[in-house]
């Protein structure tokens, strides 16, 4: 986490120099010290991250070509005579296996993402999601995005 | 190479502002807030994500494209959960919510 913060200051500054440098490191060496006092950092738990950024970057690239999907989708339906006929929307509810908390904000915030499903609310394991047609609805129970994540819960 | 970057930033930045119309259009064209926000969610994410790209390839520094990143990852994060949000309300104040879809379940 550390690195992190200080890879963002750099970012931030744009220009690597020694007053930069300095000041960097003591203001990451400031918060870095809290967090892992008071805010439950760990390097254990850094270790687990770094461990799983493989993952999550097959995760992240699944996640844009779905995203693409979706917008074309969207932009057949926007686009087409009368939108409006062409949906049959519809509330479900939908039991998740993803069982820590973390992973079920990535799951709710990917089914928005993903063609034609919106979540309206998470409770528990059960996410209720609006979906905009039949098609959309079916796709739900086979979520690829979801089966990653079981996956990675499994593996971690 | 120089025609290159700026013929991949242009066809990308066009191609994001075209995401941004339809879902304007989109916005208009469908009749009830859950379906309005689909379009909302979607294209948006993706519209914002082509246009920084865009800007990376005509930016100089390679400060300004990591700052172009956080760009994105915020409104990935941030994008989703607004309309989470805009979508519970909705379900959650609406008494006739079974005028406009089907309703399996409701929180």
């Amino acid at each position: 986490m550390p690195v992190l913060l200080f890879a963002l200051w750099l970012a931030f500054h744009e220009r690597v120099t020694l007053d930069v440098i300095i000041v960097g490191v003591i203001a990451v060496a400031l918060v870095s010290l809290f967090m892992y006092r008071f805010s439950g950092w760990s390097t254990k738990k850094d270790a687990q991250m770094v461990a799983r950024i493989p993952a999550a970057l097959v995760y992240v690239c699944r996640l844009v070509f779905e995203v693409c999907k979706a917008n074309i989708h969207m932009i057949a339906l926007v686009l087409s005579d009368d939108p409006n006929a062409k949906i049959q929307p519809k509330i479900v509810a939908h039991k998740t296996n993803v069982k820590t908390q973390g992973k079920r904000v990535a799951l709710a915030n990917s089914i928005t993402l993903t063609p034609g499903t919106v979540t309206v609310d998470v409770m528990g394991d059960v996410v209720f999601v609006h979906a905009i047609d039949e098609h959309a609805n079916a796709g739900l129970s086979d979520n690829p995005l979801e089966k990653m994540l079981e996956n990675m819960e499994r593996n971690a | 190479m120089e025609l290159f970057r700026i013929i991949a930033g242009t066809v990308l930045i066009v191609l994001g502002l075209f995401i941004f119309g339809v879902a304007t259009l989109g916005l208009f064209r469908f009749r009830y807030v859950l379906n309005r926000v689909h379009v909302a969610a979607k294209c948006d994410s993706l519209a914002v994500m082509l246009i920084c790209f865009g800007l990376m390839f005509f930016s100089a520094s390679i400060g300004t494209i990591l700052k172009l990143l956080l760009v994105i990852i915020l409104v990935w994060l941030a994008n989703p959960v607004a309309n989470h949000l805009i979508c519970k309300v909705e379900v959650e104040t609406n008494e006739h919510l079974e005028d406009e879809c089907e309703v399996e379940g409701r929180p």
